[in-house]
């Protein structure tokens, strides 16, 4: 139920907390900054502090989910000791959850993803874990669409060189 | 050499394998090179000689499942599975590990083939990523009308054996899949020959597995066979030992079952479902399972059952359309006096 | 819109980020006529969009990530942390998939009660075949014998190696 065109937190929660679990994991690389980015977004929402435009709802909550990762991001940079971890041993999840398909592909390539800079990790992730278009991911970043195209093609390149030579 | 090195070394082989132009990606074109990388695989685990371990995935309302099996190709014949829960094939011919011993699954020749999968599918040829360490093709099968891949199929480049093959949903995302996690002899030594059986019983076992179907001419009265739903041809039709009618549509990429039996469905018997879809004016049971998505339900007492490997919506799709055919195949009037006084004769 | 110049054949610059574009749909005609036409002459550009196709591929595929039991069951069951004291807090709930679950079963509940009163209705007036129970796990497996004569045998027979997944 959505009353005015805005959900609240707990409709999000609800309907979309997987979808925004999926987006932050992708981007943080690990389940505890993921749980930290999903509830600092959902907090965002019940504040009003995004404001939503009625259209695409998941759009709307990728955006939150990067903004907050984004600022995350540069708050730690400000703070070296709590810089991201770059150790592909953090960015893996120590042990899977108990039905999590634990395929030797997928880690592999969470573990490239999670290695790019986040300057092309994220609009690899909005492009192609959010099936966000490249105006909208501008949108989210505050760049031109031709920055998005060159990041998020070079974040491929990158990824697949990762994946070709990097894992060694 | 570490795992990292072994799969650079593979992806480094694809890469010139495309860069010479035997592969790579032009969306909407190469449907004949796709057809016949796909037509390849499907000979390759009789060809080849394999041992490994596949792993089966899938998504249900309470998330990601999968198992794991081990599989032999050698010999021409195939084995999967362990213990109790064992099957292998050889030509057309099929078993099943039973309570007591070895059973058919199936021993005759399919009579009409699937149609290719280029009829209805953009098929396109690319480099995959390593699968089980081995350098991969990958085929794209797309959606035409929505340009969402659907299929993905990795198969081996240097022997053609479909390693991996994953299901996406209409939005895109992989919902089920199949592959090699280990594989060995592949292309090298001769592996075992699995133990193909010598004497098989035709008779249902205590696990329910039926003797392999008799093919239907004439279907029983009630029972709906349209020739085409939704993109699906209407590949097979069997009865099976308990009267139950098999009918097999396929659309060269995913095939579905249709169950029909003569009764009320009787729900209370039933396995908890994962959902409960509507097919018309009917409320359907929906499982996720391994052997792909369900659809249970009964309409004037006729219970279908519908087995794929396509998602679960594309399965309700073909649901409704074809209990629409199932209705629309006698008069209203013919139907109700057929449900009231007709015998379950053969027409 | 002049057309583009078309390189030399055998010109192939991978960075060139027309590829993503190319890829995603978000490259504009000129750009796309003009590289379906380097494609068709290139096999060096065609491996090259080979190549960022299957990182893409790689990314896309990747399944939705879960969050680990209990996460959005604790938030909805007390509050965003600096949003508890605002808010009321919401009733428990178990967790966002049985809350799908539970409130699908009201609304089936509905149906099927409507349906069970037009059944009854018809059950006075005719004299119905007898109830079944469809043996589903043995059709699964009937469907997999069936797949495996004209699909891939491997991947259509592992079903039969495996739990069927039903529950109890």
């Amino acid at each position: 139920m959505v009353t005015d065109g805005v959900p609240t937190w707990e409709e999000v929660a609800r309907d979309h907390g997987r979808f925004m679990y999926s987006v932050a994991y992708r981007l943080a690389g690990n389940d505890e900054d993921a749980q930290d980015l999903v509830q600092e977004s959902l907090l965002r929402v019940h504040r009003g502090l995004e404001r939503y435009q009625p259209g695409s709802l998941e759009g709307w909550l990728a955006r939150i989910v990067t903004n907050v990762f984004l600022d995350e991001v540069r708050r730690r940079r400000r703070r070296p000791a709590d810089a991201l971890p770059d150790d592909p041993e953090r960015v893996l999840p120590a042990s899977p959850a108990a039905d999590e398909v634990s395929s030797g592909l997928s880690d592999e390539i969470q573990a490239a993803l999670a290695a790019l800079p986040e300057e092309f990790r994220v609009p690899v992730v909005l492009c192609d874990v959010a099936d966000q278009s490249y105006e909208q991911i501008a949108a989210a970043l505050g760049v031109p669409v031709g920055t998005v195209r060159s990041r998020l093609h070079r974040g491929r390149r990158l990824l697949r060189t990762m994946l070709t030579e990097g894992a060694a | 050499m570490s795992r990292g090195r072994r799969v650079g070394i593979a992806l480094g082989l694809v890469a010139l394998v495309a860069a010479t132009g035997a592969t790579g990606v032009l969306p909407g074109a190469y449907a004949d090179d796709a057809v016949t990388v796909l037509d390849r695989a499907r000979t390759a685990t009789v060809r080849e000689d394999f041992a490994g371990t596949v792993q089966i995935e899938w998504l249900d309302d309470g998330g990601w499942r999968s198992a794991r099996t081990k599989v032999t190709g050698a010999g021409g014949a195939v084995q999967v599975g362990e213990g109790a829960r064992q099957a292998g094939g050889r030509a057309e011919d099929r078993w099943i590990a039973g309570v007591t011993g070895w059973e058919v699954g199936w021993d005759e020749p399919v009579a009409r083939k699937s149609p290719s999968p280029a009829t209805r599918w953009d098929l396109t040829v690319g480099t995959g990523i390593p699968v089980a360490g081995r350098a991969t093709v990958m085929v794209t099968a797309t959606d035409p009308k929505t340009g969402a891949p659907r299929v993905r199929a990795y198969c081996d480049k240097a022997t053609g054996v479909m390693l991996r093959r994953e299901v996406l949903d209409r939005q895109g995302r992989v919902v089920r899949a199949v592959g090699f996690v280990e594989v060995a002899r592949l292309g090298g030594a001769t592996a075992v020959p699995p133990s193909a059986p010598q004497v098989v019983e035709r008779r249902p076992s205590a696990r329910g597995t039926d003797p392999t179907p008799d093919t239907v001419r004439a279907l029983p009265a009630r029972f709906a066979a349209p020739d085409r739903v939704t993109g699906f041809v209407l590949a097979g039709r069997y009865e099976r030992a308990d009267g139950t009618v098999q009918l097999y549509y396929s659309d060269g990429l995913f095939g579905v079952s249709v169950f029909q039996q003569i009764g009320v469905l009787d729900p209370g018997g039933m396995p908890e479902a994962d959902a409960r879809v509507r097919v018309r004016e009917a409320v359907a049971l929906g499982y996720e399972v391994a052997g792909g998505s369900v659809l249970v339900w009964e309409r004037d007492g006729v219970t279908r059952t519908l087995v794929s490997d396509a998602t679960a919506a594309d399965l309700r799709e073909f649901a409704v359309a074809f209990d629409d055919r199932a209705a629309d195949g006698d008069g209203l009037v013919d139907r109700v006096a057929d449900f009231l006084f007709g015998p379950f004769g053969w027409r | 819109m002049s057309r583009p110049p078309i390189p030399p054949t055998g010109s192939v610059d991978p960075d060139d980020t027309v590829l993503s574009a190319y890829l995603d749909g978000e490259c504009t005609d000129a750009e796309r006529v003009a590289l379906d036409a380097r494609l068709a002459d290139s096999a060096d550009l065609r491996a090259a969009l080979a190549e960022v196709a299957a990182a893409r591929d790689a990314v896309r595929g990747l399944p939705l990530r879960d969050a680990p039991p209990g996460f959005f069951e604790r938030l909805l069951a007390e509050g965003l942390p600096e949003a508890s004291a605002a808010v009321p807090t919401p009733a428990p709930v178990p967790d966002d998939l049985t809350a799908r679950r539970a409130r699908r079963t009201r609304r089936w509940t509905a149906v099927g009660g409507a349906a069970a009163a037009a059944m009854l209705a018809v059950v006075v007036l005719v004299p119905r075949p007898a109830s079944v129970t469809p043996p589903v796990a043995t059709f699964t497996d009937a469907h997999a014998v069936r797949s495996s004569l004209q699909d891939d045998v491997v991947s259509s027979l592992v079903p039969l190696g495996v739990r069927a997944g039903f529950r109890p």
